[in-house]
């Protein structure tokens, strides 16, 4: 038995994951004169999904996920539902209960797809609920969120830290093969491979992963290695080169 | 009698509500804002939250006893015992449905992994079962069949279906419970 196997399998390990946590953390343990409010951006399939569910479980955080045709009371409307309660009444009212709800709960909140509405209106009411409630917030964007926000000046010099994903590496794998691969053993070189193919990609590592299972069940094996997988191919993301024959 | 955890939810919800309108009150007065119907089971959750801190009596020696406010946490009552300790039964339920709204496309077993806490582990099985529950019950769309080769099955969480923060429930009579809707969403063997 490795010591891996007694221990509570969680996504907590993965790299990305841990980077969101360091930033929520960091926000929630942010003193008073400092902002609470923290970025966490990158590239999509980097694993930042799973670093939002992993953190919205570990402090029951409020999470909601903005929509490209989001307006402010769309935003508010998905915070209180989240809250349970019922969003009636005009804007500031709304904005009013959900700081009240997060400052009282402790709570955070989580906003994903940032990048959504950071071209309407909708950015001042997340300072608004900022503001009201001196909650930590997580905003989650794609690569140039932080770009795009720096436009909103008053918001910008609100925000504690700008993390960004990091590609994944072998660990990831190891973790990740872990999880997909249950039946069958991936030795190192393939993992090696695959990681290297995935180019930092978690969601590429997956595919991988779970395609080098389906193939080594198929074929009746129990381990599979470098030399077992041979040459087929790996999903890099990108179209197969052309062949010339 | 002591309450049942999962059924009183609804109960513990009404009393702390009740708690946070008037601020300063009696067991009486607390009966008399919600719609219970004994004493009893009031001062069976005041008992709960004074020993958790939320609650303190004041310091008159009158009776009847004066409680306040003294820790609000919001609107979402503290679940805790008579003896103040936390209920955690029904937080990994409260995991997965969290996930799965963030996950969006997911089967089984990446649930289980990505709803995982250290210090509350969801098993692949439960995770096989409330998915299975709520895909009967019309939460969840499969997005792929599993193949004969293995896999598993992918759903997606149906957005209109994100009925709000409390897990759905599944009872042990195999029915889901929506306790957003206080609803019954699925009995087994009735479509």
């Amino acid at each position: 038995m490795t010591q891996e196997m007694s221990q509570v399998k969680t996504t907590a390990p993965l790299r990305n994951v841990a980077l969101c946590m360091k930033a929520l953390e960091r926000a929630m343990n942010s003193p008073d004169h400092l902002p609470r409010m923290v970025s966490f951006s990158g590239p999509s399939g980097m694993g930042k999904s799973m670093a939002a569910s992993y953190a919205a479980n570990k402090y029951r955080a409020y999470y909601v996920e903005c929509k490209s045709s989001w307006t402010k009371r769309a935003l508010l409307e998905a915070i209180m539902l989240q809250m349970g309660i019922p969003a009636i009444g005009p804007i500031y009212k709304l904005t009013e209960q959900i700081s009240e709800q997060l400052a009282l709960s402790g709570r955070p909140l989580i906003i994903d797809e940032m990048d959504h509405i950071v071209n309407r209106s909708a950015v001042e009411i997340v300072r608004d609920i900022y503001e009201g409630s001196k909650a930590p917030i997580l905003l989650i964007g794609e690569e140039m969120m932080p770009q795009k926000l720096k436009k909103w000046e008053r918001f910008h010099g609100r925000i504690l830290e700008w993390a960004y994903t990091q590609p994944a590496d072998m660990q990831d794998a190891k973790l990740l093969a872990s999880f997909y691969c249950r039946k069958v053993k991936v030795k190192d070189d393939l993992l090696e491979a695959v990681t290297k193919a995935a180019k930092g990609s978690v969601r590429r590592i997956c595919v991988n992963l779970s395609r080098i299972e389906e193939e080594a069940m198929g074929i009746g094996l129990s381990e599979i290695g470098l030399k077992e997988w041979g040459d087929r191919q790996l999903y890099t993301g990108e179209a197969p080169a052309r062949r010339i024959i | 009698m002591i309450p049942s955890e999962r059924i009183s939810a609804d109960t513990r919800q009404n009393v702390w509500n009740a708690i946070r309108e008037q601020r300063t009150f009696t067991s009486v007065s607390i009966l008399n804002a919600t719609n219970l119907d004994d004493l009893s089971s009031v001062r069976w959750y005041l008992r709960g939250f004074e020993r958790a801190g939320y609650i303190k009596k004041t310091a008159t020696d009158k009776s009847p006893r004066v409680y306040e406010l003294v820790k609000d946490i919001g609107r979402e009552a503290p679940r805790v015992r008579r003896d103040g300790s936390p209920i955690t039964q029904g937080t990994k339920r409260d995991q997965m449905w969290r996930t799965m709204r963030i996950l969006k496309i997911f089967d089984a077993d990446e649930l289980a992994m990505a709803a995982s806490l250290e210090e509350s582990p969801v098993d692949s099985e439960d995770a096989r079962s409330y998915v299975f529950h709520l895909h009967k019950a019309g939460y969840l769309q499969l997005v792929q069949a599993a193949k004969h080769t293995g896999g598993m099955s992918r759903y997606r969480l149906i957005q209109s279906m994100y009925t709000g923060p409390k897990a759905p429930m599944i009872k042990k009579v195999r029915q889901v419970y929506d306790p957003n809707l206080k609803k019954v969403m699925y009995q087994e063997g009735r479509s």
